[in-house]
């Protein structure tokens, strides 16, 4: 284990304000030497809404892929569905909960299953994940590796469907 | 880590508050390139990922959610023709509603036509939540 990952925990740590931690996190990594590695995996989607529309594929960043991992920074997903729940009322002005993010006590180190159904359950549309019903498959998770690597027919790629 | 802690930063001739420097910093950047099969975030701060919606059109979602939708944001594309020519792309932003969570931004060919790019950097300006 790398020294700067001592470096990085306990409570004077976890009271920095969200963003604080990152550029903590950001800037002690690099002093470190240290560089942050391709997420592995990706989130492969259609939109139930719009199910003419191409695939969809969410990648992780590097840094925040870092951070789910390390643990001790980022808060728990239900604080993001929060201040989204605040944002979709229609006299919604501007966010006053901004303080679950920072002093909401942060999540531990995820595995990398985990971190993945964070990353579904944070930048995912509910929609595609928990509310729909139908018989189509919505969404996976696939290594990089798997996507195709031409993107010359990108708008027309589909999310495969399993047969009946 | 070391926490400097002052009200205003000056030269001896004159200051300005600290609340002005940070509120006129960037709240999220990042540097990605939208060619490869699946795209591939170079640095970022502030962005937890990246959602590619086909050629050219992508979803930035923020780590730390903007404290509303009102904030400011640079965006654009380069594209390598040569190994060392590159040159600017036009953008517009997709007409999809602009959240304190994420922002949705397309690169264009300069005519108009979604296009994927080597090197596309974002910066947003605003206050967070």
């Amino acid at each position: 284990m790398s020294n700067w990952k001592h470096t990085i925990v306990g409570a004077e740590f976890e009271k920095l304000k969200l963003w604080q931690r990152e550029q903590a996190f950001h800037a002690i990594v690099k002093e470190a030497g240290e560089s942050f590695d391709e997420p592995p995996y990706a989130v492969v989607w259609e939109d139930p809404d719009d199910i003419d529309a191409p695939m969809k594929v969410t990648t992780p960043s590097p840094v925040w892929w870092a951070m789910a991992l390390h643990g001790g920074i980022l808060p728990p997903v239900r604080v993001y569905h929060e201040l989204a729940a605040d944002e979709a009322r229609s006299d919604f002005k501007r966010h006053k909960r901004g303080y679950l993010l920072h002093e909401t006590p942060p999540v531990g180190p995820m595995t990398e299953e985990e971190a993945m159904l964070y990353l579904i359950e944070k930048d995912v549309p509910p929609r595609v994940w928990r509310d729909y019903n139908g018989n189509r498959t919505l969404f996976r998770v696939a290594p990089r590796s798997a996507i195709p690597t031409d993107r010359s027919n990108r708008n027309a790629w589909q999310l495969k469907q399993e047969a009946a | 880590m070391s926490t400097i802690v002052a009200q205003n930063f000056g030269d001896g001739s004159g200051s300005v508050g600290v609340e002005y420097i940070m509120r006129g910093a960037f709240k999220a950047w990042t540097s990605y390139n939208q060619t490869p099969g699946t795209p591939t975030v170079r640095d970022s701060l502030n962005v937890s990922s990246l959602t590619d919606h086909g050629a050219g059109d992508a979803t930035h979602n923020y780590v730390n959610d903007m404290a509303s939708a009102n904030y400011a944001l640079i965006f654009y594309g380069g594209k390598e023709i040569s190994t060392h020519t590159q040159r600017g792309q036009g953008w517009n932003v997709r007409g999809a509603p602009v959240a304190a969570s994420a922002r949705v931004v397309t690169v264009n060919s300069g005519a108009g036509t979604a296009e994927d790019q080597e090197h596309v950097n974002l910066y947003i300006a605003g206050d967070l939540a």
